[in-house]
């Protein structure tokens, strides 16, 4: 069976009207930066705790289908549990020995290896639900004006902010095309007697290889005709552009910030505190 | 007033797909007038196009738009300003992924205050009644109403002058008459110039002037009248009159009927009507076999009664993305069985379940209920080999882009036995074969880069490599979709080679019932995932005006009996063919000319024998 839109989540947005829906999309970045932060930095038990219920409180605000968020976990988690094996197997550390399980040449298992590796793949899959839960509920558009007006300050660097923005935008943009012309190359190598569908991970992995060449070369293409249409619209860089969306904070994105400061806090609390 | 004069415009022409040239052409487009450019894939209409709208800048000779030229640094975008530029693929044009931004993207760049903006972002919504889709992301938009954003998007920068370049090659009928309706009221409204590239002669039969060109300078250039007329120019250029005009010059010069001459199938209807010979009796008679003639039957199913279908769908239901909020159906029930050596036809609008179907018939999609059968053995069943199925089953997509892997065509159509593991030699007799199957000689193709194929060549090599599958099942989804008329007939001609000479049992996928009427021996009308109907290729005519209502693509002759219907109801409709229009129209109008008028004298053969 091949039908990658369905597995291939990121860039996706779903629409809605929830509080998470409405925030100013400033407030969500700069919310996403921060438990960015405090996910990496989790590491007592109690912390995790808190990310958690974090997590299911923001899902609860978004309204999305509890079935179609876990449903979008699980290429990260077939990817994670993979990790996971090597990572345990290969797990280093001074006191490992005193918990160990089993043993064989450089290979083997301890009590520590399994603990620490569960909690950075329970990290990994909480950044990676966090990011998606983000890009369901702001639209692209929101995105770009966010960051743009967040990076605004670099501009006086000479970093050409507006410019990084559209590029992030467009490529965004091709993310479900790609997807698309993708799935059609998948269709025509099954079509001629390649079995896509069927074969451990590691060589239905190798048969995708030979497919981005052509997936590239379209995407090329695609480009250089986007390029045309652009400047068949008078664009010409930044320079002299109107932009059409103004961004204002109302006392909804007030809230949002205060709640993130104190659960940044609470973060901090929990990981100072709790057991390992 | 937009001017080329004396443009040319060449590629290095290393590359076999380069855009074809443009040669010395000077043409002038009016405000307020509608322009149409016609001619052959490769005639040059694309590149004139974007030389048009300052895309591109000419090698020699000027483009002036209102007083600004192309060549020069500042000139070029106040042409760009004022000369809007609309492709023929959507996709290729949306820079954003909402409505707003998107018809808002060429206003901001012209650097206008927001209010303004806002206006005409207002104004251009309005215009293409494009208000219900607000919120809706692009990419969940159909390509026509893509189409539309893409439009409202140009005219939100309120254009002198649009060019459009094919836009209605992916539209169905329906929604491309709402397109040039639009159009026209810009025209007559506003006061644009209107530069429309096509090749389907229908469209623009309405327009100011048509204009043909002919790698890459102009053929013919005057009025629709005038243009249509010179039939014999035409034809040697691969275009044929509109049908109505055919069939109304055949009604007054051999049928002897007084019609004017006329371009639309509206005026042909409003001609007889004011002629006296409307004919309102029978309003209400059942519609087979009307009109006593008898037309000769469709092919019948070579395969009869008991032998067991090569392929067969009962009940199927798949709907994608289950369990998402992007979900949508595909298949909802659907039935169809494929005989051996039959040529079925699926046809139906965007979104009606055909190219599942397709992936249902060689099992890269298991229907998530349902069955489906081949050789009598669901494939479903534990222990069934899909392989078997799927070296049996060849599918060739739509976009030939998507189905060529390799970069040399011997390679890429080795690329099938070479998977089977078979000896070199007999690797190389099938893709001499295969080659061959599809027209194209072994020894001069068999080192090409399959990039630097044309359009056409690229179709033929994407068939030949299903073709090395050595499959006793062809499905084809779209094959000539947004080729010009000289392409899809050789295209067709091969098909028909393949089903006749071949003995390949062909499944052919469609939008548009153009495409089968001559080949199907049974065709199934597809509607939101289920048959609507189905039957021989003139069977499924009878029930024209709901064909119509499906959006279901139709030819001309078609549209063009659905229209004459309204003025003699007791006219059969199912005609595949010009000439059976005419006989229809005159056993109508119980005419006897019809006997001296003999059905078997085609136009063609008649100019030979003289």
């Amino acid at each position: 069976m091949i039908e990658l839109t369905r597995a291939i989540t990121i860039g996706q947005f779903v629409a809605g009207k929830s509080v998470l829906h409405r925030l100013d999309p400033r407030v969500k970045l700069v919310g996403m930066l921060a438990i960015i932060v405090l996910v990496s930095l989790a590491w007592s038990l109690s912390a995790f705790l808190v990310c958690t219920v974090l997590a299911l409180f923001l899902l609860a605000l978004s309204r999305l289908s509890l079935r179609f968020v876990l449903g979008s976990l699980r290429p990260a988690v077939i990817f994670l549990l993979f990790v996971y094996v090597f990572q345990v197997l290969f797990y280093q550390s001074a006191a490992q020995h005193t918990s160990m399980l089993w043993q064989w040449q450089f290979l083997h298992i301890s009590v520590e290896g399994l603990v620490a590796s569960a909690k950075v793949s329970y990290r990994a899959l909480l950044l990676y639900y966090f990011v998606n839960l983000l890009t369901f509920t702001t639209p692209l558009m929101d995105l770009a004006d966010g960051s743009e007006a967040l990076l605004r300050p670099l501009q006086r660097i000479g970093v050409p902010v507006t410019e990084l923005v559209l590029v992030l935008v467009i490529a965004l943009k091709f993310v479900p095309l790609f997807i698309a012309e993708l799935e059609r190359l998948m269709k025509a190598q099954a079509a001629r007697g390649v079995k896509l569908d069927s074969g451990s991970f590691l060589s239905r992995a190798l048969k995708v290889g030979p497919l981005l060449v052509p997936l590239v070369l379209s995407g090329l293409k695609r480009a250089e005709t986007l390029t045309i249409a652009m400047e068949a619209r008078c664009y010409r860089g930044g320079r002299g552009r109107t932009r059409r969306r103004v961004l204002a904070l109302s006392g909804r994105d007030v809230i949002a910030l205060t709640f993130l400061v104190v659960v940044a806090a609470g973060m901090i609390a929990a990981n100072l505190r709790g057991p390992v | 007033m937009l001017q080329l004069d004396r443009v040319s415009y060449g590629y290095s022409g290393l590359e076999h797909d380069s855009p074809a040239a443009v040669r010395e052409i000077t043409l002038a487009i009016e405000p307020g007038t509608l322009v149409a450019l016609l001619g052959q894939n490769g005639s040059g209409k694309s590149t004139l196009a974007k030389l048009a709208a300052g895309v591109l800048q000419p090698q020699a000779g000027h483009v002036v738009a209102d007083g600004f030229d192309t060549c020069d640094r500042e000139g070029v975008w106040a042409v760009r300003e004022r000369v809007g530029l609309v492709f023929q693929h959507p996709d290729d044009q949306l820079v954003t992924n909402t409505l707003l931004d998107e018809i808002a993207f060429g206003p901001e760049n012209l650097g206008l205050p927001r209010e303004e903006i806002e206006h005409r972002v207002g104004e251009s919504i309005r215009l293409l009644g494009l208000e219900r889709y607000l919120d809706v992301p692009l990419n969940e938009l159909s390509v026509g109403q893509r189409q539309r954003v893409a439009v409202a998007g140009v005219l939100a920068m309120r254009p002198r002058y649009i060019v459009l370049d094919e836009p209605t090659t992916m539209l169905p009928h329906h929604l491309a008459e709402d397109l040039l309706a639009t159009l026209r009221e810009l025209a007559r409204a506003d006061g644009i110039g209107v530069l429309y590239i096509t090749h389907r002669v229908e469209e623009v039969t309405g327009f100011d002037r048509i204009i043909v060109i002919e790698r890459g300078t102009i053929a013919l250039d005057g009025s629709p009248e005038d243009v249509f007329s010179a039939r014999e120019q035409l034809a040697a250029l691969g275009l044929e009159p509109p049908v109505a005009m055919h069939v109304a010059t055949d009604l007054r010069e051999r049928g002897g009927l007084p019609l004017p001459d006329v371009l639309t199938p509206v005026d042909l209807a409003q001609a007889l009507r004011s002629g006296g010979y409307a004919n309102s009796t029978g309003a209400t008679a059942p519609r087979p076999n009307r009109a006593g003639i008898a037309f000769e039957s469709s092919p019948s199913l070579s395969a009869e009664g008991e032998d067991v279908p090569v392929l067969e769908l009962r009940d199927a239901r798949h709907v994608y993305m289950r369990g998402t909020p992007f979900e949508q159906v595909g298949l909802n029930g659907l039935s169809l069985s494929v005989p051996r050596g039959a040529f079925v036809a699926c046809v139906g609008p965007t979104r009606s379940g055909k190219s599942t179907v397709a992936d249902c018939l060689n099992g890269i999609i298991r229907p998530g209920r349902g069955m489906v059968y081949f050789n009598g053995q669901d494939i479903a069943a534990p222990g069934f080999d899909l392989d078997v199925l799927r070296d049996a089953v060849g599918v060739v997509y739509q976009n030939p882009e998507s189905q060529i892997l390799k970069d040399i065509v011997g390679k890429d159509i080795a690329f099938a036995p070479l998977r089977k593991k078979l000896s070199l030699a007999e690797s190389r007799r099938i893709v001499q074969e295969s080659l061959e199957a599809v027209g194209l000689p072994y020894e001069e193709f068999r080192n090409r880069y399959t990039y630097a194929l044309s359009g056409g060549e690229k179709r033929r090599v994407a068939i030949a490599g299903v073709l090395a599958m050595q499959p006793s099942v062809l499905v084809l989804d779209e094959p000539v979709a947004g080729l010009d008329p000289r392409g899809r007939a050789e295209f067709l001609s091969l098909i028909r080679w393949l089903h006749r000479e071949r003995g390949l049992t062909i499944v052919y996928l469609s939008a548009s019932l153009e495409d089968v009427l001559e080949l199907a021996s049974q065709v199934y009308i597809l509607d939101a995932g289920s048959v609507a109907f189905s039957g021989s290729p003139r069977a499924v005519l009878e029930h024209l005006d709901r064909l119509d209502a499906l959006h279901v693509g139709l030819p001309e002759v078609s549209r063009v009996a659905l229209e004459l219907h309204h003025v003699l109801p007791n006219m059969r409709v199912d005609c595949l063919t010009a000439l059976e229009l005419e006989t229809a129209v005159f056993a109508a109008l119980g005419r006897t000319e019809l006997t001296a008028y003999a059905p078997s004298t085609v136009l063609e053969e008649e100019q030979t024998d003289d």
